[in-house]
């Protein structure tokens, strides 16, 4: 807090500044994860949102694949009992939701990189279209396949057959 | 009708943090948001601190968020913006850039980005006798961004800029297309080798959130995609 005494207006002309009077709350991450849902953005926003959901996703899928595929070679004991646990349903899930993020993540890359060079696509309007329609085929490749997986990860899991 | 305003207050010299403000004023529905803001200042709490000049969408300089979505406040009609809230209208101050005051940012990191893409003619053949022409197609060309009034709107909307405040942002951008892709102009080379850096054009990552924010309807990343192009090819088509 400014003391209002060692803080006369005409010092604080130009001063202010270097005093730090002002408040901004801190860039970052944080920031972006506070105000994304609180800003009201559009469709466009959230076909962001979700491509950076899928891809940390699969990035996250992929170093713990890289990791366990290594043990491997460092402790093949503890690759075996690894191996194991996956077959626990919840990793047949988490497959599942594995297989969305993955099929959102590059569909919507396509769709950017399909728009890079053609400028005219980059208007709001197109691209809402086009988003709408990289959700239906996300939804048309995505359903049959969880719901062929869904009945394995039941089958063999649950049922234990 | 009655309106209700809240208002994101801090005051430097009292406050630690920003605080909400509530309000209740009378106003004609097609009355604007500044109006009501007005009202507030005038009758009801002197202290509250706005900038505004032209209260006509032409000087750019009453941008803050209000429900939640950057746009100006004299473009606002506070029967919409009540709808919109359903029945309270939220004004922040733009995020991003330092508050110095309730809705009064300091603008200077964002004229410093805009400094930076050089955001004037450059052209050092000698003037001719009269004004340098171009044809209405070269003209035509750069049209949209030269609608720009430096609102920042866009640039505080950016998840982008939020996430780090060295990002040029959208305004600076939009700035340097309009000088970019204009035949009297020789400084492109110079342009697009800024826009190229780290923080330049490719923080993008067309998230729109500009474009819906623009008070001019200018098809910011529209803009920005031709930069990035220009960079890549090296063209300016
Ligand atoms: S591009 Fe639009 S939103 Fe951005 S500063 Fe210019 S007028 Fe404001
Ligand atoms: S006061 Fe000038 S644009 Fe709103």
């Amino acid at each position: 807090m400014a003391d209002p005494k060692k803080n006369p207006q005409k010092e604080r002309q130009g001063v202010w500044r270097a005093r730090g009077d002002f408040w901004a709350p801190s860039a970052g991450l944080g920031l972006v994860l506070r105000e994304i849902p609180r800003y009201r953005g559009r469709v466009h926003q959230w076909a962001w949102v979700a491509n950076r959901i899928a891809g940390l996703g699969t990035l996250l899928f992929l170093t713990i694949h890289i990791l366990d595929t290594s043990l491997v070679y460092f402790a093949p004991d503890l690759y075996n009992h690894t191996l194991s646990l996956y077959r626990h349903p919840l990793f047949g899930i988490g497959e599942i939701i594995l297989v969305g993020m993955v099929l959102w993540h590059g569909l919507n890359g396509l769709r950017i990189a399909a728009s890079d060079f053609r400028p005219h696509l980059w208007a709001p309007h197109h691209q809402a279209r086009m988003i709408l329609g990289t959700f239906a085929i996300f939804l048309a490749l995505y359903i049959p396949a969880a719901v062929i997986m869904g009945n394995i990860v039941l089958q063999k899991s649950i049922l234990g057959r | 009708m009655k309106v209700r305003l809240r208002i994101q207050r801090f005051n430097p010299e009292k406050d630690r943090k920003p605080w909400w403000g509530e309000y209740e004023v009378e106003a004609e529905p097609v009355d604007r948001v500044l109006d009501a803001l007005h009202y507030v200042k005038w009758y009801i709490d002197g202290t509250l601190t706005l900038r505004r000049s032209c209260a006509h969408g032409i000087c750019g300089s009453d941008a803050m968020r209000i429900n939640g979505r950057n746009r100006l406040a004299c473009k606002v009609l506070v029967r919409e913006a009540m709808e919109e809230g359903r029945g309270v209208i939220t004004v922040q101050p733009l995020l991003g850039l330092p508050v110095i005051k309730d809705l009064v940012v300091d603008m200077e990191p964002f004229f410093a980005n805009y400094r930076k893409v050089l955001p004037y003619l450059i052209n050092d053949d000698p003037p001719p006798e009269r004004e340098r022409l171009q044809t209405p197609e070269e003209r035509e060309r750069y049209d949209d961004t030269t609608k720009c009034i430096l609102c920042a709107a866009c640039t505080t909307s950016c998840p982008s800029f939020w996430a780090n405040r060295e990002y040029i942002g959208p305004a600076a951008i939009v700035q340097a297309h309009r000088f970019i892709f204009d035949s009297r102009d020789q400084g492109a080379t110079e342009r697009l080798r800024v826009l190229n850096e780290w923080f330049g054009v490719w923080r993008c990552r067309t998230i729109f959130n500009c474009v819906e924010a623009c008070p001019r309807g200018i098809n910011i990343t529209r803009a920005i995609e031709e930069v990035k192009l220009a960079i890549l090819t090296g063209r300016l088509a």
